[in-house]
């Protein structure tokens, strides 16, 4: 490993995290895993009007410190405590910012330029800065106005017209507002490190505007084309694949247990054969090649589901892949955590010391650096818990300018 | 005008250059540094390669240059053959990569080193470069060697199991939520590995696992199981587990509607139904109370009033109606939606590209975000096969006439 003397990738680089909720604090979060001081400006003051990430933990606990979106997505940040209702906490962010690299926001302009916030304002003040927004639609058009939550944008980016099962109505494809954690939050990464390595090359920093809805759209280009070249939509394909067959999930040992295989080739067919113990099938008319398969893909279940159904998961999959043939258990959070050695050994999850969660579990990001580890598993802050750190040693407030702060109410 | 030539300057990562061997899983990587400016070049097999056989087709007629698949994920990329198994292939490519900051490749762990061509032996040509290896459990492990697409991704990462209706099996999300997680997370990666390389000058290897890239979807259901230890209820189809919270049927199709429940909010729904007289029983003071109106059967009956209100108007005048509201809510859309969307016609979003090769041009999607100093590159058509062989062999890596006709007469190019 090459001697860095503990320096990681983004050491030296300072974030001013004010996003709230899962798309903005994620994108923030790898910059933090992988070095970068980030500092999430947070009030009491807005807490208690708008919840924002510290709303909703544990049952019979205060949510403001083990809130489940805190704590997924803020481990590894400083927390200050900032009220920007008054002047002194609105120009205590622009001392902040002054000495900052880049600002996240995850909030309308109307919200950021009532605060100040703006990025002809903080440009002011830092004027290589690097400015992210991600607002819902974007500047400009008659939708602006638009807030979001993830669902309705990735209805509007033509998600749910994709995925799912043609017999049945365009639901959400996930239960989760899908955006949110994917498309926004990792390209607002690769856009700030890119401005990052820009900045470095030319001394200029820049406003990033991220709008939601169109980089939803970007993560379905083949679906835009089908329907630009070809004239037609992609349908609602349920489990299935114009080029596979068998693909799909077959009920495995259990209740309400899964396994996903993929068969592509007329090669990996027979073996799936030899290995479900029908090794009639392998040279079947009907069943031999792809055409075959699609043909008669409405038998496959009943072909499958009597070998998989007496089996866990895990052995039908792990059959299935020793022979070549691609395969996984449907995984449950209980299989994810508790039995997928390969997430075990790549350490996607560690657990934390936490003074309210007593343990808190922190996540990985999916890709690994063969000379820069992530930094040691950190838990989220507690509200306000660097805020003497951040005032006194990063900003250079005097005691006494702190504490005429403090009585003034200016640090809640 | 020649629609193959990438636009060479303004871009964030203008200067860069990548040599992209992905397949289907990890192709977007390579478009993301394309479209920031990057010079990327496809390396791609004589006979075109997976991706290229990927569908849909144009016109629904497979060929190598009728992939929309690899029409959208190589557009702004440039595009050689190369070989790598023939004899001097791997030659050649360690030529390129010796001139190269980045490689992107997805084979399956150990084939490149059996080439010869492992992170380590690229690194012993050209310190300072980075590759990226996208596969889809990772390259070391218990399943290191398992294989795996789309499909399998969303198994093992966790996200299927969630998707679809509580009375069906898992359904798959379309329009390949794996690929796009894992080659966005491996573009982050290069990026991290290129501002480490800024102060040590030397690369390393990226390692990205498609499962491992997955539970970052799961929202916060991975640390409520751990500290709760109860697995949510996967699968919930259309919602309705609340007042006002999923799919409502309108006049033209379906919108994702969602109650915020901020103060003032469900007043102003109600006014909103009542000025049609649609309102029914929901004006009256016990639906005041967010408690009640979580009652199972009193939020099945507000969500019947409104989708009978609801359904008398045009998703998206029902839509702008409820986002006025401060209902975060979006009509579902068909692709013909979005082209008409004049929100994005607003916004100049969808891109014209010109495919010079068949005399016309195709509607692309923009750009994912838009940056003030540099521009993300508008796309321009993918490469043919070999299209920029002479530039790159000749040009660029001085191959004279007679090297490059001898290894075109031996299948290397």
């Amino acid at each position: 490993m090459t001697e860095t003397n503990g320096r990681l990738p983004l050491s030296g680089v300072r974030i001013v995290d004010f996003a709230v909720l899962a798309a903005g604090p994620a994108a923030a979060k790898m910059l933090a895993d992988y070095g970068a001081e980030v500092i999430c400006v947070e009030s009491e003051r807005s807490i208690a009007t708008a919840g924002g990430s510290r709303q909703n933990g544990p049952p019979g606990k205060s949510p403001i410190n083990t809130a489940w979106f805190h704590n997924k997505f803020n481990p590894g940040k400083l927390s200050v405590t900032i009220d920007l209702s008054t002047p002194q906490g609105k120009d205590v962010v622009k001392r902040l910012v002054a000495v900052s690299d880049v600002f996240i926001a995850n909030r309308t302009l109307h919200v950021l330029q009532n605060l100040g916030l703006a990025y002809e304002t903080l440009r002011e003040v830092r004027p290589d800065l690097i400015y992210l927004a991600m607002p819902t639609m974007g500047e400009g058009g008659p939708r602006t106005f638009y807030g979001g939550y993830s669902w309705g944008i990735q209805a509007m980016a033509g998600l749910n017209m994709i995925s799912g099962f043609p017999d049945r109505p365009p639901a959400s494809p996930t239960p989760y507002s899908h955006p949110d954690v994917s498309c926004n939050p990792l390209q607002a990464a690769v856009a700030i490190l890119a401005a990052l390595r820009y900045r470095r090359r030319t001394g200029k920093g820049q406003r990033i505007e991220l709008s939601q809805y169109e980089s939803t759209i970007c993560w379905t280009g083949p679906a835009v084309l089908q329907y630009t070249a070809n004239g037609r939509p992609l349908p609602q394909p349920g489990n299935r694949h114009d080029a596979a067959a068998p693909h799909d999930v077959y009920r495995c040992q259990g209740d309400d247990v899964w396994c996903a295989v993929s068969v592509f080739t007329d090669d990996q067919w027979a073996r799936m054969c030899g290995v479900i113990e029908r090794p009639d099938l392998a040279d079947h008319p009907d069943y031999a090649t792809l055409a075959g398969r699609k043909a008669h893909e409405e038998n496959l279940r009943a072909i499958i589901e009597p070998w998989t159904a007496e089996r866990p998961p895990e052995e039908v999959a792990q059959s299935l892949q020793e022979a070549g043939v691609p395969s996984s258990p449907v995984n449950n959070f209980e299989q994810l955590l508790k039995r997928d050695p390969q997430l075990r050994e790549r350490q996607v999850w560690r657990e934390v010391e936490h003074p309210e969660l007593g343990t808190a579990l922190v996540e990985d990001w999916g890709f690994r650096l063969s000379e820069a580890p992530p930094a040691p598993a950190r838990r989220a802050p507690l509200l306000g818990e660097h805020n003497d750190y951040v005032f006194q040693e990063v900003i250079g407030m005097d005691e006494d300018e702190v504490n005429t702060y403090l009585v003034e109410g200016v640090f809640r | 005008m020649n629609g193959s030539q990438p636009q060479t300057s303004g871009g964030a990562l203008e200067g860069l250059h990548v040599l992209d061997l992905a397949g289907p899983m990890g192709v977007y990587c390579g478009k993301l540094l394309a479209d920031l400016g990057a010079d990327v070049i496809r390396v791609e097999p004589p006979d075109g390669g997976p991706v290229r056989r990927i569908g849909p087709f144009f016109e629904d007629t497979p060929g190598v240059e009728r992939s929309l698949f690899h029409w959208h994920f190589n557009a702004n990329k440039r595009g050689i053959t190369l070989d790598l198994e023939k004899s001097g292939g791997a030659a050649l490519f360690k030529r390129l990569a010796a001139k190269s900051d980045v490689v992107i490749e997805t084979f399956k762990p150990g084939w490149l080193g059996g080439l010869r061509l492992s992170y380590g032996d690229l690194a012993a040509e050209q310190a300072g470069i980075v590759v990226a290896s996208i596969t889809p459990f990772g390259q070391t492990g218990p399943y290191s060697h398992y294989e795996g697409e789309e499909l399998i991704g969303q198994a093992a990462g966790g996200l299927l199991w969630m998707c679809g209706w509580p009375d069906r099996p898992p359904v798959m999300m379309g329009g390949g939520p794996a690929l796009h997680q894992a080659s966005t997370e491996a573009a982050a990666g290069v990026l991290i590995a290129l501002e480490m390389r800024e102060h040590t000058g030397t690369g390393q290897h990226l390692d990205v696992s498609v499962q491992a890239c997955m539970p970052l979807t799961l929202m916060t259901s991975m640390p409520q199981y751990y500290t709760l230890g109860e697995l949510r209820k996967p699968r919930v189809g259309d919602f309705h587990a609340s007042a006002l919270n999923g799919l409502f049927k309108c006049s033209d199709g379906y919108g994702d509607f969602r109650f915020g429940g901020r103060l003032g909010q469900w007043e102003g729904v109600v006014a909103w139904m009542d000025s049609a007289r649609m309102a029914e029983d929901l004006g009256e003071e016990r639906f005041k109370d967010p408690a009640y109106r979580r009652e199972a059967d009193v939020y099945h009956h507000i969500d019947e009033v409104f989708q009978r209100f609801i359904v008398r108007f045009t998703r998206e005048e029902a839509v702008d109606a409820a986002q006025r509201l401060g209902m975060w809510s979006g009509a579902v859309h068909t692709v013909e939606d979005m082209l008409s969307d004049p929100q994005l016609a607003a916004r100049n979003f969808f891109a014209e590209v010109e495919h010079d090769n068949l005399g016309r041009s195709f509607t692309y999607p923009g750009p994912p975000f838009m940056m003030s100093e540099t521009p993300i590159h508008r796309p321009r058509r993918a490469p043919l096969l070999g299209e920029h062989n002479a530039d790159i062999y000749e040009s660029e890596l001085g191959l004279s006439k007679g090297e490059i006709e001898s290894l075109r007469t031996s299948g290397v190019i």
